[in-house]
């Protein structure tokens, strides 16, 4: 009888700041906002966050993680191709794509070492979707351990959430215990997005969030850097 | 209250207009135009050569809810197009079913487009689903914007009540490069900090093919201007990508202006002259 734990701890896995896929190293644009002085305190960073929870979580990656996990599921390897395309497609600067790239290939190269990926055909067939957005391997992986797709789509955007509220502590900053203080509460908002996400219909999909692109685009040639670009 | 007037409430009024611009001789002609509704082309111009200078009007100044306006522009092997309009587009209150406007620009190989049109206000209460499709071949030149001002920022009115949904794609060789999707539902979403930030008016340029010597072309541009906007230029597979926030249409359209007149030289080597209607 296979354990029923399991799913959860791989979950806390995928989701966790070691897995080595470099999350802490970009900032999304908040370096150059807090240059600009667009993010000033606690609250600018609460409005920052809300906004992109609202925006660009809600309507674009959780959405399409729903279709790369359900293209996943019937291995459906066209529709896992095209989501993931369409994903990278709606990354707005240069900056988020290196991103998004980066990361899915080190979550690539995770995966792959992991023992037992021989017999996990999809990682060899399904590259290109792969090595195109980490949402991707996110959904893969989740799908291949059981993992809910509810649960997927609330520990990944905790996942960013904890990611994005780290680089505040640091740039804005914030300290630790408002950092904390801040994640408490926005993290009450994730079980209704999830749900509003889930209900989307195709033509729903997609979001851009003009700041946070010009703050990106910006910060591609900001002159001190502690975020990669 | 006449018959045709309550007809156009319930069921909006339809625009087409699709134009197809092909290399004849020495010039760009307007091979064929086919329109239906209230949009019209006017017979292009040559004020700098073959390239075919075009604006396209729509008689009746303003769309209210229910109305659909599609074009749809294909621009031939070899052709060279400059598209814009006279004056801006206009969308007003609706109470119920929201207007569309879709355009369809496509660009063959060795042709080039400049699809300049003025900016879009949409009155509060107004009600938009806007979508653009953009599909490039191979060695195809495109440099294009979107200027869109929510309410009406000259008479302090905000864009309360209304509702604006705009996708943009663009296809290079049948390759995704670029979905942009804004989405303005509600008042919230006009504040949202890392989306419009309160700013009344949202623009982008788009240009291809480029690459890092375009992007710092944009970028000293940008830099001499010293505008107290926000404002950032990016480069995403070949395509220029510049974004712009601020307060009124007339200084964003300077500024991509400007950074059209920097680029157009390196794109198509013609100087860039503002087409002279701009100017009325």
């Amino acid at each position: 009888m296979p354990d029923s734990s399991l799913p959860g701890l791989r979950l806390l896995q995928l989701i966790s700041p070691t897995l080595p896929t470099g999350a802490f190293t970009y900032s999304q644009g908040m370096e150059w906002a807090v240059e600009c002085g667009w993010l000033k305190n606690e609250r600018d960073t609460r409005h920052w966050l809300q906004s992109v929870l609202n925006g660009s979580l809600q309507y674009l990656e959780l959405p399409v993680l729903v279709r790369l996990y359900q293209a996943a599921d019937s291995k459906d390897r066209d529709s896992f191709q095209h989501w993931s395309r369409w994903l990278y497609a709606s990354r707005e600067t240069h900056e988020l794509r290196d991103e998004e790239k980066q990361r899915a290939r080190a979550l690539f190269t995770v995966l792959r070492k992991l023992p037992h990926s021989d017999y996990w055909p999809e990682l060899e067939n399904w590259q290109q979707a792969l090595f195109c957005s980490q949402l991707a391997g996110y959904a893969l992986a989740a799908n291949h351990w059981h993992i809910s797709l509810k649960d997927l789509l609330t520990g990944y955007t905790w996942s960013w959430l904890e990611n994005a509220v780290a680089v505040a502590v640091k740039l804005v900053p914030l300290g630790q215990t408002e950092g904390q203080c801040l994640l408490y509460e926005l993290s009450t908002e994730i079980g209704t997005l999830v749900e509003c996400a889930t209900a989307l219909e195709e033509e729903e999909i997609g979001a851009s969030t003009p700041a946070l692109a010009i703050a990106s685009s910006l910060h591609e040639n900001q002159y001190s850097r502690l975020f990669r670009s | 209250m006449n018959m045709t007037a309550s007809l156009t409430d319930v069921h909006g009024w339809q625009a087409h207009l699709q134009l197809v611009f092909a290399p004849v001789g020495l010039r760009t002609v307007l091979e064929r135009c086919h329109h239906s509704g209230p949009l019209r082309v006017q017979r292009p111009f040559y004020p700098e050569g073959n390239l075919a200078h075009t604006y396209i009007l729509h008689p009746p100044g303003g769309v209210v809810g229910g109305d659909q306006l599609h074009i749809a522009l294909d621009v031939r092997r070899d052709a060279q197009v400059l598209c814009t309009t006279p004056g801006s587009g206009k969308f007003y209150t609706s109470a119920g079913s929201p207007a569309t406007l879709a355009q369809h620009l496509q660009v063959a190989a060795g042709a080039s487009l400049e699809w300049l049109p003025q900016e879009n206000i949409l009155f509060a209460g107004a009600r938009l689903h806007a979508r653009t499709r953009i599909e490039l071949e191979d060695d195809a030149v495109f440099i294009g914007w979107e200027i869109n001002c929510l309410g009406r920022p000259s008479s302090a009115e905000r864009f309360e009540h209304g509702a604006f949904a705009s996708r943009l794609e663009l296809y290079h060789a049948q390759r995704l490069l670029l979905v942009e999707n804004l989405r303005v539902l509600d008042e919230q979403s006009l504040d949202a900090a890392a989306g419009l930030r309160g700013q009344p008016v949202q623009a982008t340029l788009l240009a291809f093919p480029c690459d890092h010597a375009h992007l710092e072309r944009a970028r000293g541009q940008l830099a001499r201007q010293r505008a107290s906007l926000p404002i950032g230029a990016t480069l995403i597979e070949g395509l220029l990508v510049v974004r712009a926030l601020g307060g009124n249409s007339e200084t964003l359209k300077q500024q991509l202006t400007s950074v059209w007149q920097a680029l157009r030289p390196m794109l198509l080597e013609r100087p860039a002259v503002p087409p002279r209607i701009w100017a009325t």
